[in-house]
């Protein structure tokens, strides 16, 4: 007894059991009918539904669609974000000239652009990669950024010391030394980039997983629609789990310091 | 010989310079804040021979920090000249390392101890024609010295703060260079630690001779570690006076602690320093 106490409270067992348990409240209450249960169906039929997309292949369709969209406007926001900061947080110059319109672009939100981008690009993939990259710009430059301007001094004289060149202390103390900071402004980035996807295809269009959500509300097929939510829920999990690994892969001298940091 | 004329001839005449390692020559430094200038150094002068090794004592806040930071050419001054080896430096030495109080904040958290150890000496490989197993070897030498080589595959913020500064120190002296700055290198180590960190400066210093320039502002520890000590007074950092310390070598701990000689220089320099305030 005291061991399925220990397991439930103190192990990860206990959260998985906290979403079974809403899991079975839910397909009781749509089974009694205590929620509508055309408009909350069953999670027995919900999955059915799920393993029916998936078998017929129309989810992983809009899946790739989507993926392809988010991974793009993601890797041009990363890529950017990350090249832009370093030069902008290296500069006192070009931060001075680059700050006040980041100031003024940041805080904008992402769906307010949103016709003005549609205007410019039409209701194509052009038009949800440059959202998707614009929303998730921000916080890789910003944090990018930070990194770079917070770079301890003492740091930075020492490479001096040791007589390296501008771009030797650039290459091989800032970047690294700013590194922590840049990867958690790529780990903000990846899951707006899937919302920010989502959003822009439940807006215009014809494919991808936002519209394969609304398309399903729209035409009625109920326990569609929250498999696609529901699946939806999987890759934004698994996502950020891969990113989550990866990191504590590459940044483990971080992971390690910080860790000792907080003892 | 030169000795005789040092200080005093300012930085118009070169000659008496040419024999020492590094001169500095009525150095000042002026800092503007909030329109007014406040005199930080005014008109140092003083010598370092070659592989000697000599401590700069100062009350805290005297401007030591400062003085390091002109001569290791990180900082310009307001006034006056360094002259290494004869020559007038104007930017960074290349055979000059400066070793900061701060461990932590100069050892790069993301390299292991043998590559931190390694860093000079792979930025020197940019230039010069220097084999990649050199260079391992000469960082294991040094790393040796500091007695971490079994600690070499480590990240540096696995060991205690006392490692890290001999890390630190493994790291200038991998690079060889002909005059190693230290700025209060012990000043954040207990005791014990303190203690055990000196007899390995000493004896690394005895082992491979390079010239050394201490700052410290521990009286005894200026006494106990160096062949000379110059004594500043309070902001704006001037020389007050320079000790020769003649204390037998090798040095003890215990032993050169309670010699005579010791005690008495450290308490004339007590003296001055409390008079001077």
């Amino acid at each position: 007894m005291g061991k399925l106490a220990h397991i439930t409270f103190h192990t990860r067992w206990g959260g998985i059991l906290t979403i079974i348990s809403l899991l079975t409240l839910w397909e009781l209450g749509s089974t009694f009918k205590i929620v509508h249960p055309v408009y909350i169906p069953r999670i027995s039929v919900i999955l059915q539904a799920l393993l029916s997309v998936i078998s017929s292949g129309e989810l992983l369709l809009h899946y790739k669609v989507s993926l392809f969209r988010m991974f793009t406007g993601y890797g041009l926001s990363a890529v950017l974000g990350i090249s832009c900061g370093l030069i902008i947080g290296y500069s006192r110059v070009v931060f001075n000239l680059t700050e006040p319109v980041i100031e003024f672009c940041r805080p904008t939100p992402v769906s307010a652009i949103i016709p003005v981008v549609i205007l410019l690009l039409g209701i194509g993939n052009e038009m949800k990669i440059f959202i998707v990259a614009w929303a998730s710009f921000w916080p890789i430059l910003v944090n990018t950024i930070d990194g770079v301007r917070g770079v301890d001094r003492t740091l930075i004289e020492t490479a001096r010391i040791f007589g390296a060149t501008s771009w030797e202390l650039f290459r091989g103390v800032i970047i690294q030394a700013a590194s922590p900071h840049i990867v958690t402004g790529m780990r903000v980035s990846i899951a707006i980039s899937l919302i920010v996807t989502v959003i822009a295809e439940m807006l215009a269009g014809n494919s991808g997983i936002g519209f394969f959500v609304l398309d399903a509300e729209r035409t009625f097929r109920i326990p569609e629609m929250y498999a696609g939510v529901f699946s939806m829920a999987a890759v934004g999990y698994s996502v950020n789990r891969v990113f989550v690994l990866a990191e504590s892969h590459i940044m483990a001298w971080h992971k390690g310091l910080t860790s000792k940091e907080e003892r | 010989m030169n000795r005789l004329f040092s200080g005093t001839f300012g930085f118009f005449s070169m000659a008496p310079y040419i024999m020492s390692l590094l001169s500095v020559a009525n150095i000042s430094k002026d800092f503007l804040s909030s329109d007014q200038y406040t005199s930080a150094i005014k008109s140092l002068s003083f010598e370092v021979e070659e592989q000697e090794f000599v401590s700069i004592i100062g009350p805290s806040g005297c401007g030591k920090t400062t003085l390091l930071m002109i001569i290791s050419g990180l900082m310009k001054p307001t006034f006056g000249e360094i002259i290494f080896r004869g020559e007038k430096v104007n930017s960074l030495l290349p055979g000059l390392i400066l070793l900061f109080q701060d461990y932590s904040r100069s050892l790069m958290p993301w390299r292991t101890v043998i590559s931190n150890v390694r860093y000079g000496l792979d930025l020197k490989r940019q230039r010069i024609n220097f084999k990649a197993k050199n260079i391992e070897k000469q960082a294991e030498k040094y790393l040796d010295a500091v007695g971490l080589l079994e600690f070499r595959n480590h990240y540096t913020w696995q060991l205690s703060g006392g490692m890290q500064q001999r890390v630190a120190i493994a790291r200038a002296l991998a690079c060889e260079p002909s005059l190693l700055l230290m700025d209060e290198p012990f000043g954040s180590l207990d005791a014990q630690t303190r203690a055990e960190l000196e007899d390995q400066l000493l004896q690394i210093w005895e082992q491979f001779r390079q010239t050394i320039m201490f700052v410290t502002h521990d009286i005894e520890e200026g006494i106990y570690l160096s062949d000379r000590v110059i004594i500043l007074t309070p902001s704006p950092a001037e020389i007050q006076q320079e000790l020769y310390i003649d204390l037998p070598r090798p040095r003890n701990q215990l032993e050169t602690r309670s010699d005579p000689g010791f005690l008495s220089l450290r308490n004339d320099i007590h003296q001055m320093i409390l008079k001077s305030e």
